[in-house]
């Protein structure tokens, strides 16, 4: 079959930014690790504290990544707890519920969030905290907790917009379906749809997760600090690798912290792929139960 | 209305059905017979597939549907009004629903396992204990004659099932509820011509023991399968007949020309 130029120029610009998609993930992905991996060790990450010491939090660790890992896995475990049920419902509401002018204001409200730049919620929590000192609570400080409000801010619109799409991927034919075997609109929604929803969900679920653990702009307002050893609780101060490797990369003075600080970032994307694997093992697991598979 | 009633599974009058404004089931009065294998025909936009739905009420679930008119549904336990009449009862929607089961034109197959597809109504719906679920699905499967056929694969996927599998795996959903009416939307119009008679043969042998109210654009199988038979065109019920012994294809042809006049 001969096909017009047009076209053959089209599938050729088409197949080549389809391979130059992930040339570019492999070669950013490859230099991180090159330079990362070769650090990567005891050393790295526990500093010279001893390592069974420092996970249990007996020895502080001064110069050593360990509590910034822990600092960002809360940080980004916090924010999704915070973040996944008013984004779930809030896309639930959108695909499901609302009438035409609803979906039109909090769909705008839903986009502005989206907009709204990562600095600005960060001064947001600061502004919060300052309200809160001079109104109920004087002793109000920034903390894990506040940063992760923040994020999960962040996040939100993330969330709400792929539930939305994932419901809106549910045919119709299934609602009615299930709707004619006598099933309420709940129980649809609950044992049908959503779980079919999931794998589009989880998408959201993935680039959020990606978002809280790379963000810096919103923690640096609200209680992210260079050197705070282990979190000490929800409101105490804490670091986290996306900081630590800002503040690397602005304040290093030999070649020796600079690798450190491409170690913190070969240590983040392995945080972030450990994140992905649990969200899709879960998501996995869940489906075999809803599908009902053997 | 009452007295009669026995015999006759659903009476319909003056039932009108619109959506935004737009009527597309007009005026509709039908008394459908409690036994046998009732069939609608008419062309497409007829407004056949309306009138069925109407009788589940699930034109309710598209939104600007406007019913109006009476009808009555006798499922045992007497007559109820089936939209809601001054100073008579009428069924919840959701215990409506299970009780007349409803096959849809194209398979809709939960996107779950074959016994899940079954299982689930079962279960959510009815609320069926867990202990009692593998015999009420294997029950519904050998009732649909699915059984033999899927035995051994019960945790396969429903949608790997060809397609007139699936349409007897939703023919089993329905039956596995115990409803006391079948609607079948052209059940075979999605089916190769096995697949096809074997849902007919199937349909004979449930209507024994069910009322069943069918939509048909085949006239061919309106033939095989018909014992009562109502006409529609643009809305309306045109023509009501009682058996189609001995009538052929070309004179139900003739009757539906006619009508379309």
């Amino acid at each position: 079959m001969r096909h017009s130029v047009p076209f053959l120029c089209f599938r050729a610009l088409a197949a080549f930014f389809a391979v130059f998609v992930p040339c570019v993930v492999f070669a950013l992905m490859g230099y991180l690790l090159w330079r990362g991996l070769p650090v990567m060790g005891k050393e790295l990450l526990f500093g010279h504290a001893a390592p069974l010491d420092a996970i249990l939090g007996r020895t502080p660790v001064w110069d050593g990544l360990w509590p910034a890992c822990v600092g960002t896995f809360w940080l980004v475990i916090l924010t999704m707890l915070l973040a996944i049920v008013p984004g779930v419902g809030c896309g639930v509401f959108l695909a499901e519920m609302a009438t035409p002018r609803q979906k039109r204001l909090l769909g705008a409200a839903v986009d502005m969030l989206a907009g709204m730049p990562s600095i600005v919620m960060g001064l947001f929590g600061f502004m919060l905290i300052l309200l809160l000192r001079h109104t109920v609570l004087p002793d109000a400080n920034t903390g894990l907790l506040l940063a992760a409000g923040c994020l999960a801010l962040l996040v939100l619109p993330v969330l709400a917009a792929s539930t939305r799409e994932a419901l809106a991927a549910v045919p119709d034919s299934l609602r009615l379906a299930a709707a004619a075997s006598g099933l309420s609109r709940v129980q649809t929604m609950a044992h049908l749809c959503l779980p079919a929803a999931a794998r589009g969900m989880l998408g959201g679920v993935v680039l959020a997760v990606g978002r809280a653990a790379e963000d810096t702009a919103v923690i640096l307002f609200t209680g992210v600090v260079a050197n705070a050893g282990l979190p000490a609780g929800l409101l105490g101060k804490f670091e986290a690798l996306s900081f630590d490797i800002y503040y690397i990369s602005s304040q290093y003075q030999d070649q020796q912290e600079l690798l450190r600080g491409f170690g913190a970032a070969a240590l983040l994307l392995g945080i972030s792929c450990a994140l992905l694997v649990l969200a899709r093992v879960l998501e996995h697991g869940f489906r075999r139960k809803w599908q009902g598979k053997a | 209305m009452q007295a009669a009633s026995s015999s006759f599974v659903l009476r319909m009058r003056r039932l009108s059905v619109s959506f935004s404004g737009h009527e597309v089931v007009r005026s509709v009065s039908l008394d459908v017979p409690r036994s046998g294998v009732a069939v609608l025909v008419g062309r497409s936009g007829s407004g056949k597939t309306t009138l069925l739905r109407a009788v589940n009420r699930l034109n309710e679930e598209v939104p600007g549907c406007r019913t109006e008119g009476q009808a009555e549904l006798s499922l045992g336990g007497g007559p109820v009004a089936l939209y809601p009449e001054p100073g008579r009862k009428t069924l919840p929607l959701e215990e409506l629903r299970r009780r007349v089961g409803m096959v849809f034109q194209t398979p809709q197959v939960f996107p779950v396992s074959v016994y899940r597809n079954v299982a689930l109504p079962v279960s959510v719906a009815l609320g069926c204990p867990r202990a009692e679920l593998d015999d009420r699905v294997r029950d519904a499967l050998v009732r649909a004659d699915l059984w033999n056929e899927v035995e051994g694969r019960l945790n396969m996927s429903a949608e790997r099932l060809s397609g007139g599998q699936q349409q007897r795996l939703c023919l089993a959903r329905a039956l596995a509820l115990e409803p006391d009416m079948l609607l079948l939307d052209e059940p075979t119009a999605s089916l190769d011509v096995r697949a096809a008679r074997h849902v007919e043969e199937l349909l004979l042998s449930l209507s024994e023991k069910l009322p069943v109210l069918m939509v048909s654009h085949s006239l061919p199988q309106s033939l095989r399968l018909a014992s009562f038979l109502a006409v529609m065109a643009e809305g309306r019920v045109l023509r009501c007949l009682n058996g189609v012994d001995g009538m052929e294809e070309r004179d139900l042809e003739r009757m539906l020309l006619q009508e379309g006049e």
